[in-house]
């Protein structure tokens, strides 16, 4: 698909500057508006998700009245969402509190963008792509921090404020713990990372399993992560039994919707991030796909790489549907005495495991040794 | 013109939140995160049952008395029950007692699960809550079918019970019995001993046994103290003297004794309790009236009269004026959550606002009872 | 390795665990179907035990007029007035219940020293729009004229209040016209 509109582009690089625009403008915004729609997809069936999951694991049913077997709950959801009164309290500081959602969710959009959805399916390969996710979706707690401070309300700003706290005290573990992993193929680009994980009957040279130190990372990673999308048990700037409902206690309608979908696209993203660097992205695992169609596998590696992300977004789910809340003073000493100290010896380890064995990872040597 | 502390904000909490358990309202001062004074305010919730309970005949009244502590109606219509007995100086039927036994019981634990099930929603783990109200409603069916309601029963009458108990009330009630137990585990699987729960509650607002005695902080929250003292046990009314019970105190098994998870702790052990004593009750079964002989036209004799019982809550007082007629002079309720809500400005000096949800829910506060 | 840094681990480690025991409980419930407790509400009715104290009906040809359910009644939902007809009886031409004052404490049931007369039925969804239809009507209406026979009189089935048809008394208590009424 992607490639189909390069290989345009390259077609037309002779014609006048003026077509060339036209084009490179119009491919922007088809791509843009595939990715959207896929986002916007993904997560009305993310909200159904959440509440089959917890329907289940608090054994309830769950949604089920709209369409089979609940699924269009989210199109009567988003209709009635729509439909709300938009109300913005009247001492609200309006620009902020108008602007602040549509932020949000384009800093959570726009993480989209670099992501490799397979072999060819991209919209934008970036040498840099981890970098621009992990710089894109920080906007995210300035947005969070207009809106909460822009409605006018003490309990938002509670909840702007832990928000604020809690994000950027939690990208530390998280980029550290990345580092780890991003070591080992010694790329910021999510294709040439995904590449350097092939081989191993697709599993076995994930980056995960390539040393202890990536393992620790991962679980390092993954608890980060969680408070940055600011999930349960770190759902503090939320935390509805204490801040009512946190930044978003004002916000009605649409706009509480862009807040609610901005937090479904980041466990995407972080889930994303996740697949990428440490379970080998589009890899698929047991069999060899050079001799499927170009077809076959870019649809197999899709449906991978999907499902990789849905499993951790599952485990993302079950553990909110578990586990009770922290404190924000021990959420703050999760991060800063547990999972920032620990993140940082793991990434001296990781380091020195690379001088050592040269950048193999644990299957490397093995199969070296039993060649031998 | 009062003078405004610039250092504190005053934050409103309630009398619609989330976590104060029903239309109580807490006037907070804080400083940022920390809570510097919190204000009780009552009364959202007054009905004038004392009042009411003036133009009432006695037999009257005891609907009403469901309506103090709702989730323990049965408890409420027992101490009321026995207040009037006493002035009556009436004989109740063995199989009465045992029945009203039975039905506190239940009720007891019944009431202790929602306590658990509402701290477990206000420290952000909402499965536990709704594990919580399915064996409730378990509980619920035993009383709708003994009495026909599942929340107001009004079934413990003066001089005994409404109505003897169907048949298959036994069966069911063995099932439950068998049912139960598991479930427990589960509980401190899932909540109890989870460590994130532990350090939210350990070591939160510690009521130590003089303070607890100064403030007439009764029931579980006394008792979490290391106060042994259970009026089952100090003044057996019915037949709690023939039974074998234990009665749990506080250890600081988490932390110190009297915290907040001692005083949570409490109520698990106490529900593995009442289901112990209602085996022995089920056992002890024998034929015989289920009320006593009480004249259709109540009158009764002049005098005065005190009578508390052990309530899921603590201890409730009936305080009984009679003039000889068929309606109470004065009828005084001594409500357990009156005075447990009475410790929380002490408590909450220099806590946190999470803390505070913590105490509020690790009291087990009812507002039917508080404002009457 | 000194003490403090020991409880570092052993408290991360503690923790790691007791958060994995959680784990284990809800994906137990999270993987295996069929252990919903919940119904379906409108499609799947659960059937009340015998005793449930749902809405309050009353047998009026039996009824005696002896006001004993309505000076028992806490909260005053029971309206009785009743006049002396030709034979010297009771009739109570207006009996109403209003069920939006009701509490369904059963107060009323235990003093009706009539068997069957007033009790209470399985039926538990009468919600409506206005407080009006919340009343049920049951009285036999005022007496007939004198110069009327009396086969004129308003049936039971038609009582002179104006109220919503599906407040009507029952006749019998037979199992048909139960399940025709209860809906």
């Amino acid at each position: 698909m992607i490639e189909l509109i390069n290989n345009i582009i390259g077609n037309i690089h002779s014609s006048t500057p003026m077509i060339r625009w036209l084009v490179y403008v119009m491919v922007i915004v088809i791509s843009s508006v595939i990715v959207l729609s896929f986002a916007l997809l993904y997560e009305g069936f993310a909200t159904y998700a959440e509440r089959k999951v917890a329907g289940d694991i608090q054994a309830r049913i769950g949604p089920n009245r709209v369409g089979p077997y609940g699924l269009l709950q989210f199109v009567a959801d988003g209709v009635k969402l729509l439909l709300k009164e938009d109300i913005i309290p009247f001492y609200a500081d309006k620009w902020l509190f108008i602007i602040a959602p549509y932020i949000v969710f384009t800093a959570s959009f726009a993480a989209f963008v670099p992501l490799s959805y397979s072999d060819h399916v991209y919209v934008a390969n970036m040498n840099v792509g981890v970098l621009y996710i992990i710089a894109v979706s920080s906007v995210v707690s300035m947005a969070i921090l207009m809106g909460a401070w822009g409605s006018n309300n003490k309990w938002s700003l509670f909840g702007g404020m832990r928000a604020v706290a809690q994000i950027v005290s939690y990208e530390i573990p998280i980029i550290l713990s990345l580092l780890a992993a991003i070591i080992i193929p010694s790329s910021l680009d999510m294709k040439d990372i995904i590449l350097y994980q092939s081989g191993g009957l697709g599993i076995f040279r994930w980056i995960i399993f390539n040393n202890p130190f990536t393992l620790l990372a991962f679980f390092i990673y993954f608890t980060a992560a969680i408070a940055e999308v600011n999930r349960t048990p770190f759902d503090i700037p939320e935390a509805e039994s204490e801040l009512v409902a946190g930044y978003h206690t004002e916000y009605t309608g649409m706009r509480f919707a862009f807040f609610f979908m901005a937090e479904y696209g980041d466990m995407f993203i972080v889930s994303a991030i996740a697949a990428t660097l440490f379970f080998g992205g589009w890899q698929i695992p047991f069999i060899n796909g050079v001799a499927m169609p170009l077809w076959l596998r870019e649809t197999l590696q899709v449906v991978v790489f999907l499902t990789k992300i849905f499993v951790l977004i599952y485990v993302m789910m079950w553990i909110r549907w578990t586990l009770p809340r922290l404190r924000v003073d021990q959420l703050m000493e999760l991060c800063w005495k547990y999972l920032t100290p620990i993140a940082f010896f793991d990434l001296i380890g990781a380091s020195v495991w690379v001088l050592l064995f040269n950048g193999k990872g644990v299957y490397d040597i093995l199969s070296a040794l039993f060649v031998h | 013109m009062a003078v405004v502390d610039e250092r504190f904000m005053d934050l409103n909490m309630g009398p619609q939140h989330p976590s104060t358990h029903g239309v109580l309202r807490l006037l907070i001062k804080t400083d940022g995160e920390v809570v510097s004074r919190v204000t009780p305010y009552i009364g959202y919730l007054h009905r004038a049952l004392e009042k009411i309970a003036e133009r009432l005949t006695y037999p009257q009244f005891t609907p009403f008395t469901d309506r103090l502590d709702y989730l323990a109606s049965m408890n409420c219509n027992l101490a009321y029950a026995l207040t009037v007995e006493k002035l009556l100086n009436i004989e109740i039927p063995r199989r009465a007692q045992i029945l009203r036994v039975i039905m506190a019981e239940l009720n007891r634990i019944s009431s202790h699960l929602i306590a658990f099930g509402s701290l477990s929603s206000d420290m952000g783990a909402f499965t536990p809550f709704l594990f919580g109200i399915r064996e409730r409603e378990f509980i619920n069916d035993l009383f709708e079918m003994v009495c026909g309601a599942r929340l107001t029963y009004n079934y413990i009458r003066i001089g005994g019970v409404a109505q003897d108990i169907p048949d298959g009330f036994i069966d069911k009630t063995k099932e439950f019995l068998d049912y139960f137990p598991p479930k427990i585990k589960e509980y401190n699987d899932l909540l109890s001993y989870n460590a994130i729960f532990i350090k939210r509650l350990a070591n939160i607002a510690v009521i130590s046994p003089e303070d607890a005695l100064d403030y007439g902080v009764t029931g579980p929250n006394l008792r979490a103290s290391g106060i042994k003292w259970d009026l089952r046990r100090e003044e057996p009314y019915l037949m709690y003297n023939e039974l074998d019970f234990d009665i749990p105190v506080g250890r600081g098994e988490m932390g110190r004794v009297g915290d907040a998870w001692d005083r949570y702790m409490m109520r698990i052990y106490e529900m593995e309790q009442s289901a112990k004593i209602v085996r022995q009750c089920i056992d002890m079964f024998q034929q015989g009236d289920h009320i006593a002989k009480v004249p259709k036209v109540l009158k009764v004799p002049a005098g005065e009269v005190y009578v508390r019982a052990e309530n899921p809550r603590g201890e409730l007082g009936f305080y009984l004026i009679s003039d000889g007629s068929t309606k109470p002079y004065r009828l005084k309720i001594r409500a357990p959550s009156f005075a447990n809500l009475s410790i929380v400005p002490k408590l909450s000096g220099g806590v946190m606002i999470a803390d505070l949800v913590a105490i509020i829910g690790s009291l087990d506060i009812i507002l039917p009872e508080i404002d009457r | 390795m000194t003490e403090n840094s020991k409880g570092y681990f052993k408290k991360m480690l503690d923790a790691v665990k007791s958060v994995f025991t959680g784990l284990g409980v809800t994906i137990g419930y999270g993987v295996s179907p069929g252990r919903e407790v919940t119904q379906q509400y409108p499609e799947v009715k659960r059937e009340p035990y015998d005793r449930f104290r749902g809405k309050l009906f009353v047998d009026i040809n039996i009824c005696t007029g002896c006001t004993a359910c309505a000076r028992i009644c806490p909260v005053d939902a029971i309206v009785l007035k009743t006049v002396r007809d030709e034979n010297k009886k009771l009739r109570p031409v207006v009996f109403d219940i209003d069920n939006a004052r009701c509490i369904y404490c059963g107060l009323c049931v235990e003093a009706c020293p009539v068997d069957n007369c007033l009790y209470f039925r399985k039926e538990y969804e009468f919600s409506s729009y206005s407080k009006d239809e919340l009343i049920s009507h049951f009285g036999l209406g005022e007496l007939p004229q004198p110069d009327k026979p009396a086969a004129d009189r308003p049936s039971p089935d038609m009582p002179a209040q104006a109220g919503p048809a599906k407040d009507q008394p029952v006749q019998g208590k037979t199992d048909e016209t139960r399940k025709e009424e209860g809906k």
